[in-house]
């Protein structure tokens, strides 16, 4: 699972006045969090889902 | 109140201009690079038209009817939206203003200010309209547009279109864009083109992706399609123009500001970064009541018993695309 990391703030298409900034809030679609990992790599990170972790502390 | 001024009493000199901010003109309107449904009081229909034919063996006796007539109405209704600021010129009379303020107390208006300031400023509403006729989204239409669900193919939402939409502030009106991804309540029929970050080395590439999108009967038409690109676009082709070995994939004529790629005109409008349009200009529609309206600011005082003053500018303004399935949107 993709996530935008903490306090980034991604502009795909430009920062303009009508542009809204692209944050680890912004309800995306994983497909569109794809898309930016391309775009901005070091920007978009792989989470573990929360099962996993849950079995992991287990 | 509105202004905000970090003003200098004037005591000695100013320089003469007044160094209003640079903005680009609504080439949209002027340059008409659009078609435009005017007097549009409160509904316009736009009626689309295909038809099919069937051609079969002759009979003698009864013929069976085949083929259809398709006739599809869309109703526009163009947004009532307005700017409107409150402003006390008292605050201008220290300022540089004052030199063009009649004699007398009662007279705080500087003719000045009306011909920077507020010219300006209908500069500004202007070239925002133009902003928002392009890549204006409700909120509406972005929750929608995120709630479809994303794949590769031209009947479904691209990861770039989902994107775009997301990126997007909610505003009064959906723009082309918009509803070139979503229109009539389901997801627009545009030829869809997923591309890339655009800049000078790869901008002949991602452009020949658009071209070839485009249907060719669009091409063959006595109307001629334009290529609507970002104001970057113009830097990238000159940019990627000077280290061409052959000039011919950009056609450019700086000194008549005209540019194509393969023949076919491209326009700089204020789209997206990473977003081309490939369109006649027939299919792109911005409806309003009276064109001349954008451009329509009343200033007056807030009430008789007061010297504060207001400047308002109302208009209607709708985007319509149609023959959906004739127009390219490239998303990168």
């Amino acid at each position: 699972m993709l996530k935008i990391k903490e306090g980034v703030k991604l502009f795909p298409f430009g920062q303009s006045k009508d542009a809204e900034p692209l944050t680890s809030e912004s309800k995306l679609s994983q497909s569109s969090l794809e898309y930016l990992k391309v775009k901005f790599p070091d920007d978009v990170e792989e989470v573990k889902e929360a099962k996993q972790l849950n079995k992991n502390k287990n | 109140m509105a202004i905000s001024a970090s003003i200098v009493d004037l005591r000695g000199k100013a320089y003469e201009p007044v160094l209003t901010e640079l903005l680009f003109e609504n080439n949209t309107i002027n340059d008409n690079l659009v078609s435009f449904e005017t007097d549009v009081k409160n509904e316009s229909i736009f009626t689309e038209n295909t038809n099919t034919v069937a051609m079969q063996a002759f009979a003698s006796g009864a013929p069976s009817s085949s083929g259809t007539f398709t006739i599809t109405d869309t109703a526009v209704t163009p947004t009532k939206v307005m700017y409107y600021q409150e402003f006390d010129p008292n605050t201008l009379r220290p300022s540089r203003f004052k030199r063009s303020m009649r004699p007398g107390a009662w007279e705080i208006m500087s003719t000045e200010f009306d011909r920077t300031v507020m010219a300006a400023y209908g500069k500004e509403i202007s070239m925002d309209s133009e902003i928002k006729f392009w890549t204006g989204e409700t909120s509406a239409t972005k929750t929608a547009i995120a709630a479809l669900t994303p794949g590769t193919g031209q009947t479904s939402v691209g990861a770039a279109e989902q994107t775009w939409a997301a990126a997007q502030t909610a505003g009064q009106i959906d723009g082309v864009i918009a509803k070139m991804i979503y229109n009539n309540g389901a997801l627009g029929t545009r030829v869809k083109v997923a591309g890339t970050t655009i800049d000078a080395t790869n901008i002949a590439t991602e452009y020949g992706k658009v071209y070839a999108a485009i249907p060719a009967v669009v091409l063959a038409q006595v109307e001629k399609p334009f290529i609507y690109a970002p104001y970057s676009h113009k830097q990238f082709i000159n940019i990627f123009n000077v280290s061409a070995t052959y000039r011919d994939l950009f056609a450019v004529d700086i000194k008549a500001d005209k540019y194509f790629y393969n023949g076919v005109e491209i326009k700089f409008v204020p789209l997206s970064a990473n977003v081309v349009i490939a369109a006649l200009p027939s299919n792109l529609i911005w409806a309003t009541d009276l064109l001349s309206d954008i451009n329509r600011m009343e200033i007056n005082k807030i009430a008789n018993n007061r010297e504060d003053m207001f400047v308002k500018n109302i208009f209607t303004i709708a985007a319509h695309v149609a023959r959906q399935s004739n127009n390219v949107l490239y998303i990168g």
